[in-house]
């Protein structure tokens, strides 16, 4: 594996020049891993990029090591990141304005245009054809001092280079994010159109839903705030389209109310949540997984929901598919919950791989009725042997029904016989999803007979499937896919041999934990929570998880 | 297109009516239904989308499609499904404390986004589901029990706020005055873009100051829209209250067609079509 960063300051263009890297190395069919670090502050604070490269051949993209072979910074703060991380103290380069390393490592370069010298000193030291890094600083970086600061840092990093050489070969690699991977599974998923408010992690749906839309027949409105997209969003499904809407924590809390609307009325919709730092606006930058009690509970009054949780960014082209089939199913909203490491980490995989994925799940509209002749004494909540209610869509003579918030009978009339209404109707809305049929609730990763089982989900996924990779003896992993309902029974059988169980989390009170505490009685559990924003690298979680097992560091829960 | 000829009676569901007799809500209800009979659109394309109040139940009585939703959520809920289903005759419906108190965001992006589909406000200046306080349209001094001593905050004027968010369309009509405002709600759903209809609705229980006899005396009727800015601004400056159709931005007049809904593309096109759309 090879491992670069780029260090400099927001406006710097790093994370451009970091995405001329890995579409390079995408092009190439080199599997490989982006890492993305955006400072808060849009000007004045810093950025870095970093690149985790598998070795030719490998489909898996690697997770994120302490080890950097290479790297660029643009002032000490950089140095003071990278120096500790670096397999060789001669492989860092900086600008003139870094004190800490070696002179000859050091150029004086224009604040616009240290990114490309950087990127050339990568491009050097990987071996990459100098005629194809040429040809993508023009695209971005037009000019003939890009060109020369990007040939000076090939130079030096070609000097470096110790028989690293990337071979010249067509590829049918593609580089996708959580958010892309989120945007082809809506698609796939009969999605067409979408409503949303930007929101930090999740504003690049919404940018890829207003490309991809349109030419398909389809739209994308950027509404005015979150209320109005959920509540768009509501009113396309309702009209039979179907739809999704993606936030974050905010953005979540805003769209409360309507998750009670949604499930008083059984209008099916998919709602993801890309977490971030809270509580507030928190860390809007930085990786968490702290709503999860909330998208637990959050709504008043008492109606059913399912939570899904996708595990790496494969997962989630097929999670959100799944997710629109079981909304139109179960006709309640449909949670997914993934964090903001998992959303914007880029991966670069061959493409029969993600279509793979995306033809993966067949769309089922389930009791929705799209077409119909018309109908005679039609109730919207009327359920036969307590299947789901046929639901109509307007277009359907007959089909006509009110869907209202105000509790209501079997056609949908507010102001019913409330003892009756509240005995039927009530329990049989509220218990719909009480159990779900939904194929893999959880992944089961490495041998079966491992004594320590780690269980975590979303960007924890990566971390857990390295580790039980590189001791197979010792660990295995419970990514789990499903947290509402509990998968009980699923968890349990994939515990069945573990002598201990560590709860891996990114938050301080042990969510996931306290959610799956009954799947987990008779074990010895630890949790292993971390909720300084930080995503570990490989080598950082191995350290936490044996300082847990070695009884140094006990992280007791909130 | 016309599968056979619609009357009012189409519309009913025969659910029973729960608002207080004399409610001027009544009126505005058959108006619609006669609106929308007239120009031979069939209930089960229509959608009727209402907020919370007494006005908000409107839905409940509609023998087409509704949707009951939150306060002051109606018009979002709206162009959900005017923006996804253009095939469909949307209406957005509420009352003053519904669409200009908690709603009032919403009103200015709907005017701006300027979507095919008409928001009819019945504005009985109260808030009379929550028993009488008073509303975003009650005027300077009213009194009720969250004003005692007389509303100091000077009310919304829908009229002006919609045209300055670029209403296309914008009216006022009078539920006690049943032909004049069955036209302008026809007027209104055959107008191609964003329509206003502000109706005022008495509420005979709590808002008996401003009743039936009060608007008749007051109201002007307007046989056409201001041509000017200054023109209409002038018109429904208060104490006008101007009823009819006051501003008409352009003549763009037509209706939903009842097209094929989109067939979606094959499985296999859409995995080469999202292909294209990567790097």
């Amino acid at each position: 594996m090879k491992t670069a960063a780029l260090f400099g300051l927001t406006g710097q263009g790093i994370e451009t020049a970091g995405e001329i890297l890995s579409n390079i190395l995408r092009s190439q069919g080199y599997t490989h891993r982006a890492w993305r670090d955006f400072s808060t502050i849009i000007r004045g604070g810093h950025t870095a990029f970093e690149i985790y490269i598998s070795e030719e051949g490998e489909a898996t993209p690697p997770p994120r090591i302490e080890k950097i072979d290479i790297a660029v910074v643009w002032d000490d703060e950089g140095a003071k990141r990278y120096l500790p991380r670096m397999t060789d103290h001669v492989m860092i380069f900086g600008s003139s304005n870094v004190t800490q390393i070696q002179e000859e490592n050091r150029e004086e370069t224009p604040k616009l245009g240290f990114n490309v010298w950087g990127l050339g000193i990568i491009a050097g030291y990987l071996g990459i054809p100098f005629s194809l890094l040429e040809d993508s600083i023009n695209q971005h970086f037009a000019g003939e001092s890009n060109q020369n600061l990007a040939h000076r840092g090939y130079i030096l990093g070609q000097f470096k280079n110790k028989g690293n050489a990337l071979t010249s070969k067509p590829s049918s690699h593609v580089s996708i994010s959580g958010n892309d991977a989120l945007s082809l599974g809506a698609i796939a998923g009969d999605v067409r159109h979408y409503f949303g408010y930007p929101i930090t992690p999740a504003s690049e749906i919404l940018e890829n839903l207003t490309k991809w839309l349109p030419p398909l027949g389809g739209k994308t409105v950027q509404v005015e705030d979150e209320m109005a997209a959920i509540y768009a969003a509501a009113g396309a499904s309702y009209a039979g389209e179907r739809t999704f809407v993606a936030s974050s924590g905010p953005g979540i809390a805003l769209m409360t109310e309507a998750l009670s609307y949604l499930g008083a009325t059984e209008i099916p919709l998919v709602i993801i949540d890309n977490q971030r730092g809270g509580p507030s606006t928190g860390m809007p930058t930085k990786t968490e997984q702290s709503d999860l009690l909330h998208l637990r509970y959050a709504g008043h009054g008492e109606f059913a929901r399912i939570i899904l949780t996708p595990t790496d960014v494969l997962d989630c082209v097929v999670v959100i598919q799944e997710a629109l089939n079981l909304a139109d199913y179960y006709q309640c909203p449909v949670i997914i919950a993934l964090d903001l490491d998992l959303a914007v980490r880029r991966v670069s995989l061959p493409w029969d791989v993600v279509e793979k994925a995306i033809g993966s799940v067949a769309v089922d509209r389930g009791p929705t009725l799209l077409e119909s002749p018309p109908l005679e004494d039609y109730a919207r909540y009327r359920s036969v042997d307590g299947a789901p209610p046929i639901r109509t869509v307007p277009g359907i003579k007959g089909g006509g029904h009110v869907a209202s918030g105000d509790e209501h009978d079997e056609k949908g009339f507010m102001e019913p016989d409330f003892k009756v209404v509240r005995q039927n109707h009530h329990l049989r809305r509220l218990h719909k999803a009480d159990q779900i049929e939904y194929q893999r609730p959880l992944s089961l990763i490495g041998n079966v007979d491992a004594p320590v089982a780690i269980i975590g989900t979303g960007s924890m996924g990566e971390l857990i499937e390295s580790l039980v990779r590189r001791y197979p003896e010792q660990y295995k992993g419970v990514l789990l896919r499903q947290l509402h309902p509990v998968p009980v029974d699923s968890i349990v059988n994939a515990l069945s041999a573990a002598k201990t169980v560590i709860v891996a989390e990114y938050n301080a009170t042990g969510q996931i934990r306290s959610m799956i505490e009954s799947a987990l009685n008779d074990k010895l559990t630890h949790s292993l929570l971390q909720f300084n924003g930080e995503h570990y690298t490989l080598e950082e979680f191995q350290d936490a998880i044996t300082g847990i097992l070695s009884g140094q560091k006990e992280l007791t829960r909130g | 297109m016309a599968d056979t000829a619609v009357t009012a009676k189409d519309y009913m569901n025969g659910n029973p009516i729960t608002w207080c007799p004399g409610c001027g809500d009544f009126s505005v209800l058959k108006c619609m239904h006669r609106a929308l009979a007239s120009l031979n659109i069939q209930p089960e394309d229509t959608v009727l989308v209402s907020g919370i109040g007494c006005s908000g139940k409107i839905g409940h009585y509609h023998g087409g499609y509704a949707i009951h939703g939150t306060h002051g959520r109606a018009l979002p809920i709206a162009q959900g499904v005017k923006a996804s289903r253009p095939d469909l005759t949307v209406i957005a419906a509420g009352g003053d404390g519904d669409g200009y108190g908690i709603g009032v965001g919403h009103l200015v992006h709907a005017a701006r986004r300027n979507l095919n589909f008409t928001y009819i406000v019945m504005d009985n200046g109260v808030y009379g589901n929550t028993k009488g306080q008073t509303s975003p349209t009650s005027p300077l001094g009213y009194q009720s029990s969250t004003t005692p001593f007389g509303n100091a905050d000077l009310p919304i004027n829908p009229l002006l706020l919609a045209w300055a968010s670029g209403a296309s369309f914008v009216a006022q009509g009078f539920s006690g005055d049943a032909k004049h405002l069955e036209n302008l709600i026809a007027q209104a759903v055959q107008h191609e873009g964003f329509s206003l209809v502000n109706i005022f609705s008495p509420c005979v229980v709590f808002n008996k100051a401003q009743g039936y006899d009060f608007y008749r005396q007051k109201i002007n009727y307007i046989e056409t829209p201001a041509a000017t800015a200054q023109d209409y601004v002038g018109m429904i400056s208060p104490p006008s209250m101007p009823v009819g159709v006051l501003w008409k931005s352009y003549q763009k007049d037509s209706l939903p067609i009842k097209e094929q809904r989109q067939s979606k593309a094959e499985e296999a096109d859409i995995a080469a079509y999202l292909r294209s759309r990567l790097a």
